[in-house]
């Protein structure tokens, strides 16, 4: 805990004191105390996002956000605790990752949330999918490796980040699309798996554009494709899978939820907030400076994404789930 | 990027805040290590979860620098107490108590102080050498040699532990195999978690480590409650030592320092084994050797420089290759991965920035172990007259916030409990715990780095005899299960010559 | 000696557990739990197996010399002033459990854990620590309630205040 977050402890006392005991507002306001749920340990991405979003969020809303960490199955915990242990009175939400919001019940039966038990609040990132290769790999582009796995069927490795991560699937969107057969080898999260085609130990790593970002503009990996809808201003020579007749769009998303049956104040109110962040000119140049690519739906909109989401996965978990490896 | 790391680490090391919780970890340790009962490992276990609420790299300088305090504190309580604070200082009460009986109690702290201090010295000079160059080294290894490495650790750790090398493999293998526990990472299937969400991710390795290290001695602590708590001795000449005499005990120190490493750097020898060595070392060096045993400063002097010198060494088997050298190290071990970074070769790449502050807190937390040392080694008599129940009390209390803090989990707690109540048993029947919490450890890079292994080389375990790094590590791996066997030691006929020198009944992973 | 037996049955046990539900699980899930599986079963049975030899070989050394072993001669005495009791500790192997004090001990720390999420931990964690100094006559009753205090304070302030850890802290009825 560092001083400054100290600091704040002490406002919030202040403001705890002098507000009535007892005074659950239908809305936020200034003084509230907002617990905001983490599903993963401090320091990864969704504390990078919290650290990035609540201070201007804070600042909009007038509310104040403690962050509390309940990592574990990754992600599930928490978010089990949300969809079902929380009050729906917009004292807490939590951050959601997509794809493990939704695989995590897909692929394990034993974890009984869904979905339909949260209020989607809003999306504010999505890191865009990549394939990168080392540097002095031979495959220059995408179509040079996909052809060496047309040619050698299940001899290019690819390494992920995990089963039930956004790689994960992604990998397996390609091989459907394409009708390639990859070995996916899954590693610790996504540092180890460009760390691994870095060192030629896998052919390529399907990775995430702001995690491999320092290496690709240090010359050490090189990104054959990245799996956006449009080119990236950041990597604008790099062809998108689209382009290339794939018709494959994935990354990592992070963004904000609350538990199901919060108030509608409540949900227009923190929209309304967040809507005023994304159109701050400072904060998008705080979130430029992490590498972060703003993806933001709210609402509603949040919801059919994710929704869609939920129907791809589950059709692609169908398939796959009795051959696992 | 080597060297721009041990300057990163070097300014890290540096800044006010890690230098003031550098200072709080060394009052600590120095408290830890004077109180009868409780190890280095254990206080490091306590104070695990509060660090991970910090930045790593002051966490870390917090770990380090109480490792290090607790190693000279053992000593107060060996000199004072004539019983050892930890393992590591058994072998200093054998000069330091005569010394402390005639009424030099002063002239001996002073030169375990300084003892420790030219053994901390010297460890951090050595893993900062050793550790970048191990590092270019691990850079070339894969997969494939990453399993042997995980394979050949649990195997050294399993006999050289404390015991018999039989039960140690035992705790090893029982840990790797709690180790499999959770969603394993090549199909997402849910392994042995009984339908509980809990277990899902594993066995949290930090809240294993927490009951194992601190319930069993604060149960040990509750049993002597009724008993006469010993009355230490008064210091009444001075402590610090004249430059005369540290300059004759340099040269002892020096070489009982280098003892120190070379033992940390083997996996599964901790302190305690070390400061045997350096102690026999130093009698065989002595011209006089009547005078061991009766008071003599070199006794002193070559145990304290020994145990400290281990922490360097200790953590370089830890550092390049993620592989904990000791119970105390897998702690640190442990304070990195509160912070998501996994063991492993990536440790001085990856986050290079947040290891060298590591190395560089063990070399400039000798610092404030030298000033604070001075200040409270006189104080320490009061800190020893602590009730046993209390510290017992305490050490429960901290635990459970502890266990909970990490996570933020009720379940944890009981696990730790679990763990804690299965180590009190381990520990009254002659299992050291100490591999388990080792092969805890080492069962997910295990896991990981065999599938792989055999995913890259298309389900052929030939793979790992392909590979000549892999093949050796493997080939040292067989041999020491081999050497532990009792077949081996009736063919070999050593079975039966068990009261042998002291070291031999001494090796521990705890320190 | 029977109790490192009765460990090495218990993880016997385990490992059949393990195995057993290892088999329902795909190829690479259960590949290495197996494994080690045979492990933990294989050591425990060479654990059972040391111990058994040495217990024949302690009786054996006990029927040719009965009195040997216990009887302390001038140079015994000299040498326990000087080994420290670690080292004593370690040639007795290890201490045997008093079960008079660890039990109702154990017994305390499971009653405070099971109570925490009813009576809330602000309430449980000083009366643990008074009953522990108290019961066990380390202090009176009053300086032990005091020390209580004192103790659950300093958790308060770091780990409550400062740390926001989301423990129950008062008796889940005033919630």
């Amino acid at each position: 805990m560092n001083s400054k977050s100290l600091k704040k402890k002490a406002l919030i006392i202040a403001a705890a004191l002098a507000l009535p005991f007892g005074a659950a507002a239908q809305q936020y306001s200034a003084g509230s105390e907002v617990t905001v749920l983490q599903g993963f340990s401090p320091g990864g991405g969704s504390d990078a996002l919290a650290q990035l979003v609540q201070p201007y969020l804070s600042k909009e809303l007038g509310a104040n956000f403690v962050n509390q960490y309940q990592p574990g199955a990754t992600g599930a915990i928490a978010w089990t605790r949300l969809a079902k242990q929380t009050r729906a009175d917009g004292r807490t939400i939590s951050i959601t990752n997509t794809p493990m919001l939704m695989t995590n019940y897909i692929m394990n039966p034993t974890i009984t949330y869904s979905i339909d038990e949260i209020t989607p609040l809003a999306n504010v990132v999505t890191d865009p999918g990549v394939i990168v290769v080392r540097a002095e790999s031979p495959y220059q582009t995408v179509e040079e490796l996909f052809e060496a796995a047309r040619a050698n069927p299940e001899t290019i490795t690819i390494g992920n980040s995990g089963v039930g991560g956004d790689d994960y699937f992604s990998t397996i969107m390609v091989e459907k699309a394409t009708g390639l057969k990859f070995i996916k080898v899954p590693f610790q999260g996504d540092g180890p798996s460009w760390a691994a085609a870095l060192a030629g130990t896998i052919d390529a790593s399907f990775n995430n554009l702001g995690i491999t970002f320092p290496q690709i503009q240090a010359g050490n990996l090189r990104v054959l494709a990245v799996f956006t809808e449009d080119r990236l201003p950041e990597i604008p020579d790099v062809p998108t899978l689209r382009e290339k007749g794939i018709d494959v769009v994935a990354g990592s998303s992070r963004g904000y939820s609350g538990p199901k049956g919060m108030s509608a104040e409540h949900v227009q109110q923190f929209i309304a907030a967040m809507d005023r962040v994304i159109a701050n000119p400072d904060f998008l140049r705080d979130a430029r400076e992490r590498a972060f690519v703003i993806d933001y739906r709210s609402g509603d909109d949040y919801m059919t994404f994710l929704k869609n989401q939920e129907v791809t996965f589950k059709a692609i978990w169908e398939e796959v789930k009795d051959q696992a490896q | 990027m080597e060297t721009s790391f041990i300057a990163i680490g070097f300014a890290n090391a540096l800044t006010p805040t890690n230098l003031m919780f550098m200072t709080l970890g060394t009052a600590l340790g120095l408290m830890v290590g004077a109180l009868p009962g409780l190890s280095a490992t254990m206080a490091l276990a306590l104070l695990l979860p509060l660090t991970f609420s910090l930045p790593p790299e002051t966490g870390l300088c917090m770990l380090a620098s109480l490792y290090l305090a607790a190693m000279y504190g053992g000593s107060i309580a060996a000199i004072l107490l004539r019983t050892p604070g930890t393992p590591a200082a058994a072998a200093t009460l054998l000069d330091g108590f005569p010394m402390a009986s005639r009424g030099e109690a002063g002239r001996a702290l002073g030169i375990s102080l300084t003892s420790s201090l030219v053994g901390g010295i010297i460890s951090g000079i050595a893993l900062l050498t050793i550790a970048p160059f191990l590092g270019k080294l691990v850079l070339l290894f894969g997969p494939v040699e990453l399993f042997a490495i995980a394979v050949l650790g649990i195997t050294m750790i399993g006999t050289l532990a404390k015991g018999s090398p039989m039960k140690g493999l035992l705790a090893g293998a029982l840990g790797l195999l709690l180790a499999m526990v959770g969603m394993d990472p090549t199909t997402g299937t849910a392994r042995f978690t009984a339908g509980n969400i809990n277990l899902f991710s594993g066995v949290p390795f930090t809240v294993a480590l927490i009951g194992l290290f601190s319930i069993p001695q604060a149960i040990a602590l509750a049993e002597q409650a009724r008993g006469k708590q010993p009355r230490p001795a008064q210091i009444s000449d001075r402590v610090i030592p004249r430059l005369p005499e540290f300059l004759r005990l340099l040269p002892n120190s020096m070489r009982s320092a280098v003892i120190g490493v070379v033992t940390g750097l083997i996996p599964g020898t901790g302190g305690d084994t070390a400061s045997w060595f350096a102690y026999n070392e130093a009698k065989r060096f002595a011209k006089d050797k009547s005078r061991f045993g009766k008071g003599d400063p070199a006794g002193v002097a070559a145990p304290e420089a020994a145990n400290n010198a281990v922490v360097g060494g200790a953590l370089v088997p830890t550092i390049a290759l993620g592989i904990p050298g000791s119970s105390a190290t897998a702690v640190l071990l442990g304070g990195l991965m509160v912070h998501g970074i996994l063991p492993g070769p990536t440790l001085l790449t990856d986050y290079g920035d947040v290891t060298y502050t590591l190395i560089w807190a063990i070399l400039l937390a000798n610092i404030p172990l030298f000033l604070l040392g001075l200040l409270f080694t006189r104080f320490s008599v009061i800190v020893m007259r602590v009730p046993r129940m209390a510290v017992a009390v305490a050490i429960v209390v901290m635990s459970i916030v502890g266990s909970f803090a990490i996570n933020n989990n009720l379940f944890d707690v009981w696990l730790m409990l679990g763990f804690g109540l299965l180590g009190y048993i381990f520990e009254r029947a002659g299992i050291p715990t100490a591999p388990m919490v080792i092969g805890l450890v080492l069962g997910m890079l295990l896991d990981v780095s065999l599938n792989q292994s055999l995913l890259i080389g298309r389900g052929n375990w030939g793979i790992f005899l392909e590979s000549k790094i892999s093949l050796v590590l493997l080939a040292i791996a067989a041999l020491s299960i081999l050497q532990a066997t009792p077949f081996f030691r009736l063919v070999f006929g050593r079975f039966g010559r068990r009261k042998a020198v002291p070291q031999a009944g001494t090796m521990a992973g705890d320190s | 000696m029977y109790s490192s037996i009765i460990i090495s049955v218990a993880s016997i046990g385990l490992a059949v557990l393990f195995y057993s539900q290892a088999s329902a699980y795909p190829l690479a899930a259960s590949r290495l739990p197996m494994l080690l599986a045979w492990a933990v079963g294989g050591l425990a049975t060479l654990v059972i197996v040391e111990e058994l030899f040495k217990a024949r070989r302690r009786n054996k050394i006990a029927q040719a010399a009965p009195e040997a072993a216990p009887a302390p001669d001038d140079n015994a005495v000299l040498d326990s002033a000087m080994i420290p009791p670690i080292l004593e500790a370690e040639d007795e192997g290890p201490k045997p459990i008093v079960w008079s004090a660890a039990l109702p001990f154990a017994a305390g720390i499971i009653a405070y854990v099971t109570l925490i999420p009813y009576v809330g931990y602000l309430l449980v964690t000083p009366v643990f620590i008074a009953l522990g100094l108290a019961i066990s006559g380390t202090l009176r009753w009053v300086p032990a309630i005091l020390v209580a205090l004192g103790m659950t304070a300093l958790v308060w302030v770091v780990f409550i205040w400062a740390l926001y850890m989301p423990i129950q802290l008062v008796p889940a009825f005033f919630e």
